[in-house]
């Protein structure tokens, strides 16, 4: 210690004893009075109500112990308890004053007055603590690989690449030498090749997502046609150059990125998510390269383009940030905007790197090397990009679609165009209104949409009758008297309101004694809005009305309207509410555009005669204006109603970093880190820092996709992997770090992921090579000297057999019905009206990659087969067995249609024998010809059907639909 | 590590390796109520006080002030403007004390019962059983808005996605019946997170519930159940059963889950002729359908839907809901305007829950089964901007619960003296979801399930369960 310090303690310790000895009284120091007050008041206060939970010797809640002096001063994770110099704004005191909603304590039962008073007595005196701690507070045991040990596990390592081993088994290539290396050392024997009609239903499945029909009805499927006659190799490239390879693959990864097409709260519909889909679904087919596939899907929005076409893709590519089943409704925005941030965290955490980021969100990752930091750090980047648009209910963001320069601009004149005509518009309107003879007294039934007049109304607190100002609705209007201010208010709700939108408009009498801003709410299905009406003035549509905007209602939602006195000087008047329905036009509210100058200059049909007055003849060309103009709105409308939108992020203006938020809470902020990325990964050199001024996203991109980062091309190389061989390498595909499993092969996959990078990220030569290994060959049996040694086939000596999915389900069945329409590259299947996706009737005849995705109501069969639940990312299907399937396959009239609909189309061929036909029957459900049992067991079913004297098209789609019910259609080995 | 936790989590992975035995277990486990000692009869942790949970849901949020949660100071005070924290405007703007008009009910209080408790005359037949119930006066929870508040009450959690407390208990307790779902939902709404509310989330899809019926449809049908026209006896599903042994045999490989696959065909057979007959109310007498309100058009409908609680509950399913809401966004009891309609959610399901009362004491059903009523949250004892109605509280509001393991007839916690928060005992949706898992003789810290790298509950890392509410064993 220096001895300057030295001598400032000194002095202070002087001030301090001097201090006390000054308020000395009785005889007993001061000492001995804070003494007594804690043990006879405070102690037995902090043991009955506090010490149950706040204890070193509990796991203590928030990491506070309140057992010792050390234990407040130190404080738990949001920081010391008891701030000594300023007791007033300390944890303690606030979570005991219980004001705010997240912050109390004791959490059953606040503190009595008396009790909270001791508590003040205490801390405003200094609160003073004998209590020492019995132990030196240990640091919590840590079982986290720590981030300067990262390396230790093989996930943070680079991948190394190992020679091609020389295996002394024969083997077709890499993978299975790197393979048969490690069976040998387990001492399995791999499985034979499987038959090549087995081969190619695997390869149906796994490459297109459908069963092979080689039923010459399906003259629309070339590759399916002359199947027998092309070689294994020449099948696996016709597959890769089909468009169905991409709608399969693009499937997979919509299971990875949560890709839905509507928002689970109120059901609300994107109708630009197609775009995203389709976005995919070429890439894939184009063999886009992985690593820009990737940096495009986090921050395409910001990336360079070369032409249009790769703008516009990498633009709707950012809607994968934006497909979050989020809670819109939170009220609390701040938290909404982080669980939104976490949302996406989540997903990329999971999706690219294998890493469960999310746990860091509230505490240091607890097995991981993921500090709350590296969350923040991330968490900024992404907080630098708004995603929301908030109100009541908040909105995603969509934006116009990039178009070619001409477009462009033709639709910024039209939006221009159609801001000035509006404008003009309202001038006109007014003018007309003040100059018309607008009856004085309106009866509601002459009015349009829905009208509550006040003698409908409910009124709370003294409101007076009257007539003596014209116009009004009905048989007069109330007013307050101008007297008991913020108790009254009036409720207009309509007994009956269709569900849509409406301009709500409220009449009153206007006068120089009324209120010069009214507090009018109205509650609709977007919550509650607040209107201030200025009451001197004349209500400026009809002399009567007043617009106080346009609202969506809901099938028995709120629909009401409160006219209240509270905060007003001069009457406040209510006569009636009336609710005008409309169209509603989204688009039009997103573009936004600078008012143009208005010319001063009064247009010759304006003059005005002397007095002020309008006459006849201009007024009815006034009105004739208006009529052209509204008709000019509606067509300029329908333009812009159908420009290209996209779902997308909007970068800030400011990006900022953002500060750690302790245990998760957006209200209690600590350190600010920098944006970055995850420590636990060595710096790459070719990724540049975040700038404090860039938004961040195209780093992160950057870092992402970059072929020095060791997680992300392995996982996405795994990724392929399960797809094609029914698990992983590493058997937890979104999980890489410590709690994962550890890869089967590490050499294989590392050997793959150099391979993969090396071939520029190319998803068809990964695929290529695994499916012409012999591993993705081998039959599926399984002899019991496999099963003892290897169970789970994590070496992968034998095959497992596929269970067709949902989606190749219902593509197959809507193929035998013959609906099926193969168009690839389908636009959106939503009905162009729909808002809500409830109660969804699937129809579309397309293949079920093309939807719609909707989180409420899912297609046909999806939900019953372990279709993926849209809601969070998902790497491996559920692959459940039970009963609700059983009774679909049964019962499902959908099932049922598809199989007549076989049998019809079966019955019309004629010249086909039973034989023929009970082969086609096969053919089209199994992909292959009878055995002779089941040729038997088929006539069987044919002769009890002609028994109980079935039509013939019923004989054969109920023998359809068996097939389809059987186990070889579902299950291919 | 429960072992029970570790198989299903690996039962749930794996490219064909699925034990047909696993995906069936949870149908093993004893048939039928009296069928008695199962292997989990007795609880997973520890002894079970309650064997199955009806849970009546008064979607849209009901008053307590105007229910069972008397505040007289309300009559005195009635048009006053008081500071109140008002929840919605702590989310929104993050300030509390706003002036509010004080609001009283508009329907009298009256003592029922030999505990006196106070019940308003909404529910005069209900509070004919005061005496059964455990009345929570100081529920509070998170989310002011439905959505969140549905969700949070029903999985615990208001912006993730999480699975449902019906799942979390058939995945620690599997099904009494081997050919019904041991989770059933009846008439659930699409709205305010729909199907996440009866959804399984990360666990097995099996857990999931199964509805029964749905919200504005008077219908009450389990998806695919009914047979198709033709197809009722069983020849077609011996048709396909002997097609299905056939390529068994024809395969090479002895996949158990193929074994499974024809295994779930008898499950379905089995469900398909049980289930009809649980729907089928014929076999009910006069007396009974009656009691539960089903001769009267305006207690018809919630009356079907308790009586088929009761039946389902014999037949040994472990958690019955049965929803009182609609589809909207302000469902049901949502009175933010004309507070007097409470009266018409109020007459509709009374009957009905007095009637389910009587009928499972009488049949000796209350014993083992907890009935728990309530919704997502509370009201305001003010009027909404000054007008008729009341706007959401998730601060306050009562919840009763009774029979299986719960102390009749106490009132625990309390609201302050306008009922609008809860400050005494106060009960936490977490801690009441911890409070029934141990009914069922679980214990939610330990029922836990790996997802995403780590280990999720139903109470997240909250939860206490109330013990003084329990009844002595």
């Amino acid at each position: 210690m220096s001895r300057l310090t030295h001598s400032v303690c000194g002095k202070l310790f002087a001030v301090l004893t001097l201090a006390m000895i000054g308020t000395q009284s009785n005889g007993q120091t001061n000492l001995d009075v804070r003494r007594d007050f804690f043990e006879k008041s405070v102690r037995p206060l902090l043991v009955a109500r506090c010490i149950e939970c706040h204890s070193s010797d509990s796991e203590t809640n928030g990491g506070l112990s309140l057992d010792s002096k050390s234990g407040w001063l130190i404080g738990g994770d949001s920081g010391p308890a008891i701030d000594l110099s300023d007791w007033q704004h300390s944890l303690l005191w606030l979570a005991i004053d219980y004001r705010n909603p997240k912050l109390q304590m004791p959490p059953e039962t606040k503190l009595t007055d008396r009790e909270k008073e001791i508590f003040r007595t205490w801390l405003s005196q200094g609160a003073f603590d004998p209590r020492e701690s019995n132990e030196v507070r240990t640091i919590k045991k840590k079982h986290a690989l720590a981030v300067v040990d990262a390396q230790q596990h093989w996930a943070y390592r680079a991948p190394v690449r190992s020679p091609i081993p020389m295996s002394t088994r024969p083997v077709r290539n890499a993978i299975d030498a790197f393979l048969s290396t490690v069976q040998v050392g387990a001492e399995i024997e791999s499985n034979e090749t499987a038959p090549q009609s087995i081969l190619k239903q695997r390869l149906f499945v796994d490459l297109h997502g459908m069963r092979p029909s080689v039923d010459p009805l399906e003259s629309d499927r070339p590759e399916h046609a002359n199947l027998d006659e092309l070689g294994y190799q020449e099948t696996v490239d016709a597959l890769l150059a089909s468009p169905r390879f991409g709608e399969r693959f693009a499937r997979h990864w919509m299971d990875a990125v949560r890709f839905a097409e509507s928002i689970t709260l109120r059901g609300f519909v994107l109708p630009e998510a197609w775009r995203y889909r389709n976005y995919l679904i070429n890439s894939f087919n184009q063999d886009k390269a992985v690593s820009e596939f990737i940096r495009e899907q986090i921050a395409g929005d910001l990336m360079h383009a070369e032409s249009l076409e790769v703008r516009q893709s990498q633009w709707v590519a950012t809607t994968a940030l934006a497909l979050g089943d989020t809670n819109l409704e939170e009220q609390d925005k701040k938290q909404l905007e982080m669980d939104y941030v976490d949302e996406q965290l989540e997903m990329i955490g999971k999706v690219f790197l294998a890493q469960t980021i999310g746990c860091a969100r509230c505490h240091d990752h607890k097995f991981d090397p993921i500090p709350t930091a590296d969350y923040y750090a991330l968490a900024g980047i992404l907080k630098s990009s708004v995603a929301l648009e908030h109100s009541n209910v908040s909105k995603w963001i969509s934006v116009p679609l990039p178009l070619d320069i001409e477009t462009e601009s033709k639709y910024k004149k039209t939006v221009s165009r159609n801001s000035v005509s509006k404008k003009r518009l309202d001038e006109l309107k007014k003018k007309i209104q003040s100059s018309s003879e607008s009856s004085l007294i309106v009866r509601v039934e002459d009015l349009e949409g829905v009208v509550v007049d006040d003698s409908n109304a409910k009124k709370i607190g003294n409101w007076e009758a009257s007539t003596s100002v014209k116009a009004f609705v009905g048989d007069g209007y109330l007013h307050d008297k101008n007297q008991g201010k913020g108790e009254k208010s009036v409720t207009f709700e309509p007994s009956e309101l269709k569900p849509g939108t409406y301009r709500v408009r409220l009449s009153y009498t206007h006068g120089p004694g009324r209120a010069n801003a009214a507090v009018v709410r109205i509650f609709s299905a977007d919550g509650e809005d607040v209107v201030r009406v200025n009451q001197v003035e004349k209500p400026s549509e009809d002399g009567l009305w007043r617009t106080l905007g346009t609202y969506r209602f809901e099938q028995g939602g709120q629909a009401f309207v409160i006219v209240s006195n509270e905060e007003s000087n001069g009457h406040v008047v209510a006569d009636a509410v009336q609710f005008l329905p409309e169209m509603q036009n989204p688009t039009a509210a997103l573009v936004q555009v600078k008012q143009p100058q208005q010319s001063e200059k009064p247009r010759p049909d304006e003059r005005s005669s002397e007095n002020g007055q309008i006459t006849k003849e201009s007024l009815d060309s006034l009105r004739k204006e208006a009529a052209s103009i509204e008709a000019e709105l509606k067509s300029l409308q329908s333009e812009l109603d159908v420009r290209p939108m996209v779902i997308s992020l909007r970068a800030s203006e400011k990006p900022s970093d953002l500060a750690i938020h302790i245990r998760g809470s957006v209200h209690q902020q600590g350190a600010t880190v920098p944006r970055g990325f995850l420590n636990c990964i060595p710096a790459m050199a070719d990724t540049i820092r975040v700038d404090a001024e860039s938004n961040g996203r195209l780093e992160l991109a950057n870092w992402l996709a970059s072929d020095q980062n060791p997680l992300t091309a392995r996982v996405y190389v795994n990724r392929v992997w399960s797809w094609l061989m029914g698990d992983g390498i590493v058997r937890t595909i979104d999980n890489f770090g410590t709690t994962g499993e550890p890869p089967s092969n590490l050499e294989l996959l590392d050997w793959l992921t150099l391979e993969f990078i090396a071939k520029g990220w190319s998803t068809k030569w990964l695929v290529r090579e695994i499916v012409l290994s012999d591993a993705y060959k081998r039959s599926s049996k399984s002899s019991k000297a496999a099963l003892d040694i290897d169970p789970d086939n994590r070496l992968f000596a034998r095959s497992g057999i596929r269970r067709l999915d949902a989606e190749t389900m219902r593509d197959t069945l809507l193929g035998l019905s013959g609906e099926l329409d193969l168009a690839v590259q389908v636009e959106s299947t939503i009905p162009s009206k729909l808002k809500e996706d409830y109660a969804f009737k699937h129809s579309v005849r397309y293949r079920s990659v093309y939807g719609p995705w909707f989180r409420n109501s899912m297609p046909d069969l999806v939900a019953e087969f372990d279709g993926a639940n849209p809601s969070f990312p998902i790497s491996k299907r559920n692959r459940s067995t039970i009963a609700p399937q059983a009774l679909a396959l049964l019962n499902s009239e959908w099932i049922a249609e598809r199989s007549k609909r076989f049998g019809n189309r079966l019955v019309k061929r004629t010249g086909l024998s039973d034989d023929h036909k009970l082969s086609i029957c096969f053919l089209s459900t199994l992909s292959r010809l009878p055995s002779d049992r089941e040729r038997e067991w088929a006539e069987g079913c044919i002769r009890q059907a002609q028994e109980s004297q079935l039509a013939e098209e019923e004989l054969w789609s109920s023998l359809v639909h068996n097939l389809v019910a059987s186990i070889d259609f579902r299950y291919v080995e | 590590m429960l072992p029970r936790r570790s198989f299903l989590h690996s039962s749930a992975c794996g490219f064909g390796s699925v034990a047909a035995a696993s995906l069936f277990s949870h149908w093993n486990r004893g048939s039928g109520v009296n069928a008695g000692e199962s292997a989990f009869s007795s609880g997973l942790h520890h002894p079970a006080r309650a064997k199955r949970v009806i849970f009546l849901f008064m979607q849209g949020g009901v008053s307590q002030v105007d229910s069972f949660d008397y505040k007289p100071l309300l009559d005195r005070r009635d048009g006053e403007m008081v500071g109140f924290d008002d929840a919605r405007e702590f989310a929104n703007k993050g300030t509390l004390g706003s002036q509010q008009r004080v609001m009283k009910s508009p329907w009298s209080f009256k003592q029922y019962g030999q505990t006196g408790r106070w019940v308003s005359e909404l529910f005069p037949l209900t509070a004919e059983h005061v005496d059964r119930m455990a009345m929570i006066h100081s529920m509070h929870t998170e989310g002011v808005a439905h959505g969140p508040a549905t969700l949070f009450l029903h999985s615990g959690s208001q912006n993730f996605i999480r699975p449902s407390m019906g799942s979390w208990i058939q995945y620690g307790l599997g099904s009494e019946n081997e050919s019904l779902p041991g989770f059933v939902s009846i008439s659930p709404s699409i709205g305010n997170g729909g199907p996440r509310n009866y959804g399984s989330a990360f666990l097995p899809a099996k857990f999931q519930g199964t509805p029964i019926g749905k919200a504005g449809h008077e219908g009450l049908e389990i998806d695919f159940l009914n047979p198709l026209a033709g197809s009722s006896n069983r020849s077609k599903l011996d048709q396909i059963q002997a097609l299905n042994q056939i390529q068994l045999e024809q395969r090479a490989s002895g996949e158990s889950e193929l074994d499974a696959a024809i295994q779930s065909y008898e499950m379905a057979w089995k469900m398909q002729s049980t289930a009809p007959e649980l729907l089928d109310f014929s076999t009910e007498s006069q007396e009974t359908i009656r009691l539960y309100g089903l001769d009267q058009k305006e207690t018809k409908s919630y009356g079907h839907k308790c009586l088929l609680a009761r039946r389902l509950c014999e037949s040994g399913v472990r958690f019955v809901q049965v929803n009182y809401g609609d589809n909207s966004a302000n469902p049901a009891w949502d009175q933010h305007s004309n507070l007097p309609k409470h009266a018409e959610h109020a007459r509709a399901v009374d009957q009905p829950i007095a009637g389910l009362l009587t009928d499972l004491a009488r049949r000796g059903l209350l014993e083992d089964t907890l009935v728990w009523w309530g919704g997502e949250f509370g009201r305001a004892p003010y009027a909404q901007q000054n007008g008729t109605g009341r706007d959401h509280n998730p601060g306050g509001f009562t919840m009763w619960l009774a029979g299986g393991g719960v102390q009749p007839g106490i009132a625990y916690g309390r609201t302050d003296e306008f009922g609008h928060l809860a400050i005494e005992n106060k009960v936490h949706m977490h801690d009441m979801h911890a409070t029934i898992l141990h009914l069922l003789g679980i214990d939610h810290e330990r029922l836990t399930f790996k997802h995403a790298g780590r280990d999720f509950r139903l109470t997240d890392v909250h939860g206490n369960v109330l013990r003084s509410i329990l009844s002595d064993s």
